[in-house]
């Protein structure tokens, strides 16, 4: 399947839109890096906690820091189909 | 999904699918068979850290979602990752994610076959119904070849599991595995000693954890279920990446806490540490687990597994059949993978094909070498993937319409590639065997679309021929091919070309090309046909009067180029001939988009004649600079040579470095002139008369600058003929190509030759070329 069967679907942006989006993730990426870095200390407590305390602690904050990336993904995903609604928008205003 | 109607428009099917449902396809489709097989065989490698095994997928797992849910809210097509890796990269690399799919499901199939066998023979030991003389090993292989047959036969009817028996079994999954969670946490609360099971952890340190990752990976996957049904969910612009994440958010920790409740709640009665014994009872470790702390346990979770194996067996059997069918019909497979049953309606041989595939690999691998095999493929499989979301995002990002974008880009898929690749190749350490396998059905995949699928998908993908006026042609006939834009300037380039294909007896093939918009099917190009005919004619009533060989025919294409490098292929042309308006000299695009992608890619000898150019030629100056190229030129300059007046010239202008000694350069000459004695590739036996007759003159120059020197003797000449090498990308790109730099300070028509490269195609230029441009198609 190419481009040109892709616009065909109707998978694509219109024409005139073509070059005009720019790519942006809505990821909160702060947040994002502090659970990938809670995700990583997680693993290593979880290894080196020999089955103790320690592992048990690592794995909730493995759980944690999971959470927090599943719950910032979610919400990028509503922030970036509203921008796109809100970018949508913008040609209809000025041509009304 | 979208289907071909008989008039030509697409058939879209209902969006039905909301959130939940889609949602629930996935835990679905993840909570298959792997959990209730793979725990107690996982377990052995990585004790108690099978529930880091579980987390550490979990990320992994995690990250590729994210690429799912990124390339899912965006091409919400049903062929999801192999769609994807056919738009993204090469062409092979879309075979080849179908071969490795297909062998994927089938041998996850073979998993969950094994899994139903093994299964179903504890609960006949159970009943003591055991068959006498036949060993457990072969008697769970036996029953695994009879529910594989068993599939098969039911897929071969075309009875497909409902959706609400599949939404039943889903549920029914989840509440025993709830059971066997909420049963065995109370069974460790009520004795906290039993925490102490968990020490050691990593039993098998950081080996074992990885073993158990890479053995547990399949059943991990499943999401992707999710983007198959994409054309089916309502809002999946949304849906999709949420329903992506939901199912992990879910999924993870089921599995995490399966971990520590099964490793947590048994006790062996011996010493014998708990994972030992879980990894002892193997596949039916969950189910010996379960038999000593949940009611009904060993029932319950033996029920769980013969109905999630033999759902999970269902799932894969007509996944496995399905991928094989499509190869067929794209004749990326032979085309029986595509041939329907005429009664029941479903593709019969490829049905066969894979539960052949199935049993084989059941019966000929142990079960944990089946499921490496099969994690291997599917790690192979996401890490294409992986990579085609880079090169997406590089070539069609601001077209396309995003619900869920990744974040840094392109880091986290390039960790996630290395994490993958990683965990593949780890693989190799615990099971060598899963690995030769899996390159040996690589490796006859790259065979078979070498020698197989891809001269198909060439001649499925070539932009169609819809006028062709032949004469009967030789096979061997020497082809000189004229691609006519401009009417115009067509009896020039015929001329030039009937110059070169009459010492051989070689045919002229006219080739016109209707440009048909990018946004109109090429099939809807036919009605430009009425449009391009009087050129047709014009040009065939020139070829006519040359008394030669000849055959038109017109080509719809959306690019020109694609049109004339495909008639270069079918018809084996040997010298292509191509008008040049003899300007544009921009770095990227040399001398226009057209010539230059034939150059490219075109598989012959290339001459492009600026459209003033008159021939026969007076005087023709030929500079060489390499004397291994002098011959072509020389025999291409010969056949536009005016000889009839006395006064015309050959000049044959050797240039060589100011620093250069005499004897190097009178060398040079030598080898210049051995060169000339031979025939050359039009037969142009006269060369070395005249040469004698001096009527071709060799000479040669010391320059610094090869540009201006050549520039100034064009002044007295009628017609300039340079070869032009196939520069390398950089060069291109750098320092530009020095016959163009010549062409365009020539004070007369130039022709420049572009000899056929060998091996061209797999250049490094065209690998960066690769993911610096989109895909022409």
């Amino acid at each position: 399947m190419s481009l040109e069967d892709l616009e065909r679907a109707g998978i694509t942006l219109p024409r005139d839109q073509w070059g005009k989006r720019k790519v942006h993730s809505a990821v909160n990426r702060p947040l994002f890096l502090v659970a990938a870095a809670g995700a990583i200390v997680a693993g290593i407590l979880m290894y080196w906690g020999s089955g103790g305390g320690t592992t048990w602690v690592g794995a909730m904050l493995f759980l944690v820091s999971f959470f927090v990336v599943i719950v910032i993904s979610l919400r990028a995903v509503t922030a970036q189909c509203r921008a796109t609604q809100s970018a949508d928008a913008v040609p209809d205003k000025k041509s009304g | 999904m979208t289907q071909p109607a008989a008039e030509g428009e697409p058939v879209h099917l209902a969006r039905n699918l909301g959130l939940f449902d889609i949602t629930m396809v996935g835990v679905g489709a993840m909570i298959g068979a792997g959990i209730f097989v793979l725990t107690g065989i996982a377990a052995g490698p990585a004790g108690p850290a099978l529930i880091l095994a579980f987390a550490l997928n979990g990320v992994v797992t995690l990250l590729t979602a994210m690429v799912y849910a990124e390339l899912g809210s965006a091409i919400p097509e049903a062929g999801g990752g192999y769609l994807w890796v056919k738009q993204g990269l090469p062409a092979w690399n879309g075979f080849l994610a179908g071969w490795m799919s297909w062998f994927a499901h089938a041998v996850a199939g073979s998993l969950y076959a094994l899994g139903f066998g093994a299964y179903l023979a504890s609960v006949l030991a159970s009943f003591g119904l055991t068959p006498s003389g036949i060993s457990e090993e072969h008697l769970t292989k036996a029953l695994a070849v009879a529910v594989a047959l068993l599939f098969v036969g039911i897929n071969f009817k075309g009875v497909s599991e409902a959706g609400k028996v599949g939404n039943i079994i889903t549920l029914a999954k989840i509440l025993i595995l709830a059971i066997f969670i909420i049963s065995g946490m109370a069974a460790i609360f009520r004795h906290p000693i039993y925490l102490e099971k968990f020490t050691p952890f990593a039993t098998g340190g950081m080996t074992g954890v990885l073993t158990a990752m890479g053995l547990t990976f399949i059943a991990f996957e499943g999401y992707e279920i999710i983007v198959q049904a994409g054309e089916e969910v309502r809002d999946p612009k949304k849906n999709i990446p949420r329903a992506i994440f939901l199912s992990l958010a879910i999924v993870v920790p089921i599995y995490m806490l399966v971990a520590f409740t099964a490793i947590g709640a048994v006790n062996p009665g011996t010493d014998q540490p708990t994972w030992q014994w879980l990894a002892e009872h193997a596949e039916l470790g969950l189910a010996e687990a379960a038999r000593q702390f949940m009611p009904f346990g060993a029932t319950l979770l033996l029920v769980g597994g013969l109905f999630s194996t033999m759902s999970a067996l269902n799932a894969t059997t007509f996944s496995s059949t399905r991928v094989s069918f499509a190869m067929g019909r794209n004749r990326n497979l032979p085309e029986m993978f595509a041939r329907i049953h005429e009664r029941t309606q479903t593709p019969y041989l490829a049905l066969a094909a894979s539960g052949a595939l199935i049993i084989f690999m059941a019966v000929a691998i142990p079960i944990a070498d089946v499921a490496a095999a099969a994690d291997v493929m599917f790690l192979l499989l996401f890490l294409q993937v992986n990579i085609a979301l880079i090169v997406i995002r590089k070539r069609y990002s601001d077209k396309l319409d995003y619900g869920f974008v990744m974040p840094f880009h392109p880091v986290l898929p390039a960790i996630n590639i290395g994490l993958i690749a990683f965990l593949a190749l780890f693989m190799f350490h615990f099971s060598s065997v899963a690995w030769f396998f899996v390159v040996g059905w690589i490796m006859t995949g790259f065979l078979l679309h070498r020698f197989y699928a891809f001269p198909r998908e060439r001649e499925a993908d070539a932009t169609p021929i819809v006028l062709h006026e032949k004469p009967a042609a030789m096979p061997e006939q020497f082809r000189v091919m004229v691609p006519i834009a401009n009417p115009k300037s067509a009896e020039g380039m015929i001329n030039v070309a009937a110059r070169m294909a009459r010492p051989v007896n070689g045919q002229l093939v006219l080739l016109h090309i209707a440009k048909v918009p990018p946004q109109t099917p090429l099939a809807g190009g036919r009605r430009s046909l009425e449009r391009i005919r009087p050129a047709v004619e014009q040009s065939a009533e020139v070829a006519d009067k040359l008394e030669l060989d000849s055959e038109s025919l017109v080509r719809l294409a959306h690019e020109p180029w694609r049109a004339i490098v495909d008639t270069v292929e079918d018809h084996k042309v040997d010298f292509v001939v191509m008008g040049w308006k003899g300007r544009a000299l921009a770095p990227k695009t040399m001398i226009g988009r057209n010539i230059d992608r034939v150059l490219k890619y075109a598989n012959c000898n290339v001459l492009i004649v600026q459209q003033k150019a008159a021939v026969p030629a007076k005087r023709i100056l030929v500079p060489v600079v390499e004397p291994r190229s002098a011959a072509l030129l020389v025999s291409v300059a010969r056949l536009l040579f005016d000889e009839s007046e006395p006064e015309s010239r050959l000049t044959v202008l050797h240039i060589v470095p100011p620093k250069s000694s005499d004897a190097h350069r009178d060398a040079q000459m030598e080898r210049i002139a051995q060169t000339l004695q031979q025939p050359g590739p039009f037969n142009t036996q006269d060369i070395q008369a005249l040469l004698e007759a001096g009527r071709i003159e060799l000479k040669s120059t010391k320059s610094k600058d090869i540009v201006r020197s050549i520039a100034t003797r064009t002044r007295d000449a009628d017609l300039l003929i340079l070869g032009s090498s196939r520069a390398n990308w950089f060069k291109r790109t750098i320092v530009g190509r020095k016959p163009y730099r010549i062409a365009g300070r020539s004070a007369c028509p130039v022709i420049m030759v572009s000899p056929k490269t060998v091996g061209a195609r797999f250049s490094m230029q065209t690998f960066f070329h690769f993911f610096r441009e989109e895909p022409e198609r």
